[in-house]
């Protein structure tokens, strides 16, 4: 989804698929990495403090370590289109080893279900996130702003420039729009 | 692929996929320029044994000196890089 | 005690809590608490009026959004709230060693008062918008739930007033302070929707 305020360029890399994006990325395309990490950011800290429940520390660490690998092993990679399920992979194979490091106890079986279930989550929130990326942008920025970033009514009129008083409605249906996109 | 998902799973599903701190994000994105500079750094240290004693006397100064933010994972990189024991807590 | 302010526990143990000497959880849990229950009002109307209001499932999933911020601060106001007194109270430390007005701790100081404050602004927003969605229940909503959207509406308007009390008399907050507007205009707008449905009812 593209942010707010891109640039027509911003918008064109945002638009690629994961593999037209690893390949700029090999090619040493400064703006695709940012893209790759802007297009993940938001999964992997999810895994991290969501999933796993990490520490904010540990969090960090395992957000910064999995961006490095990422780039550092870009090449190795067989099939370009598995980017996002190789770091998934990456991202929750260092969360276990964070709290392996950090001393916690090991997650029994239940607490391992529970960490699937989160994770299972996340990866529901990443469909729809997907799903949101087809939508207008008025409505992909009225609804991540109201949702996923506790944005009042009076903070989204004013810089969106929409009168307050609409802003209700507008999030109810760029909703329906957004069911409706998922049922088709 | 049809989702069964009512408004009220969306709305729970959007919150989610929080936006990392600005912060995080900006250190992964500038991750390439950092590499290229420490990558110099240590080429640098490896055929100058002069410039590897001042790096290893102070890794977080020499750091700075080259522009990159000494934080903690930095320079522990750069101690693994420059084949330098770890102390571990 | 940590029991006693977490909403985990019964709410037995929350009121036992918040009606003990201890400052936390006081006033900005409360009022948290009661912009949570506004907002679990605001659900129930809309779901109940799926039949009549087509917007009603979309501000079902606004509401339970504003009730998940609400509630999670309930327990956020009344750390941030000791966190800040603590630190108020180590800056007056009598002992002659104590970097009284050292820059770390005055940094500290500000970041914990400013966090003190921050609270029962988004509080005071969350009101507003509970306010406001529970009067577009009271008017588009099913009939036989109108009361119950009215006293919704109130009890957001309610929670925000004390919170943007709350703002006010913070420590860290001086007048012309931009968050004071804010939570005032909150107030301000969490009353007006407020006695608007109210007004339309008797």
């Amino acid at each position: 989804m593209p942010p707010s305020g891109e640039t027509p360029a911003a918008s064109r890399l945002s638009a690629l698929t994961d593999a037209e994006l690893v390949e700029r990325c090999r090619a040493g395309d400064p703006e695709a990495w940012n893209e790759l990490v802007e297009r993940f950011s938001r999964y992997v800290y999810a895994v991290t403090v969501r999933g796993f429940r990490l520490s904010e520390q540990d969090a960090e660490d395992v957000y910064q370590e999995v961006f490095a690998r990422v780039y550092t092993h870009l090449d190795t990679l067989r099939d370009d289109s598995a980017l996002r399920p190789w770091i998934a992979q990456l991202t929750r194979r260092l969360c276990i080893d964070s709290l392996a490091k950090s001393g916690r106890e090991q997650p029994g079986d239940a607490e391992h279900e529970d960490v699937r279930d989160r994770t299972t989550e996340i990866d529901e929130a990443m469909a729809v996130r997907d799903a949101l990326g087809t939508l207008p942008e008025s409505c992909q920025e009225i609804l991540d702003r109201f949702f996923a970033q506790d944005q009042s009514y009076r903070t989204i009129s004013s810089e969106l420039e929409l009168p307050a008083g609409t802003i209700a409605s507008r999030i109810a249906r760029c909703l329906r729009r957004l069911r409706e996109e998922l049922e088709t | 692929m049809s989702r069964g998902f009512d408004e009220e799973r969306l709305g729970a599903l959007l919150r989610v996929l929080r936006p990392a701190p600005r912060g995080w994000v900006e250190a992964a994105q500038e991750l390439p320029e950092a590499r290229r500079t420490l990558d110099d750094l240590v080429e640098r240290a490896e055929s100058d044994l002069e410039f590897r004693a001042a790096v290893l006397a102070d890794l977080e100064v020499a750091l700075e000196r080259a522009g990159v933010e000494p934080d903690r994972r930095t320079v522990s990189w750069l101690r693994e890089r420059l084949g330098v024991p770890t102390d571990r807590a | 005690m940590d029991d006693e302010r977490s909403l985990d526990s019964t709410l037995t143990t929350f009121l036992d809590g918040l009606a003990a000497r201890e400052r936390a959880p006081g006033g900005g849990s409360a009022a948290a608490l009661t912009v949570a229950f506004a907002a679990g009002l605001v659900t129930m109307v809309a779901r109940s009026s799926r039949d009549v209001w087509d917007e009603a499932p979309g501000v079902v999933a606004q509401a339970l959004t504003l009730q998940d911020r609400a509630s999670s601060l309930t327990d956020s106001d009344a750390e941030a709230w000791d966190e800040a007194l603590a630190a108020l109270r180590a800056t007056a430390d009598p002992k002659p060693d104590a970097d009284r007005n050292g820059p770390s701790r005055n940094y500290e100081l500000e970041q914990k008062l400013e966090r003190a404050a921050a609270i029962p602004l988004e509080i005071a927003e969350i009101g507003a918008d509970t306010a406001y969605l529970a009067a577009q229940a009271a008017e588009h909503g099913d009939l036989a739930y109108r009361a119950d959207a009215a006293a919704a509406a109130a009890l957001a308007a309610g929670g925000a007033r004390a919170a943007a009390h709350l703002v006010e008399v913070n420590l860290g907050i001086r007048s012309g302070d931009e968050r004071l507007a804010r939570a005032r205009a909150s107030e301000r707008a969490a009353t007006e929707a407020a006695e608007s449905v109210l007004a339309s009812i008797r």
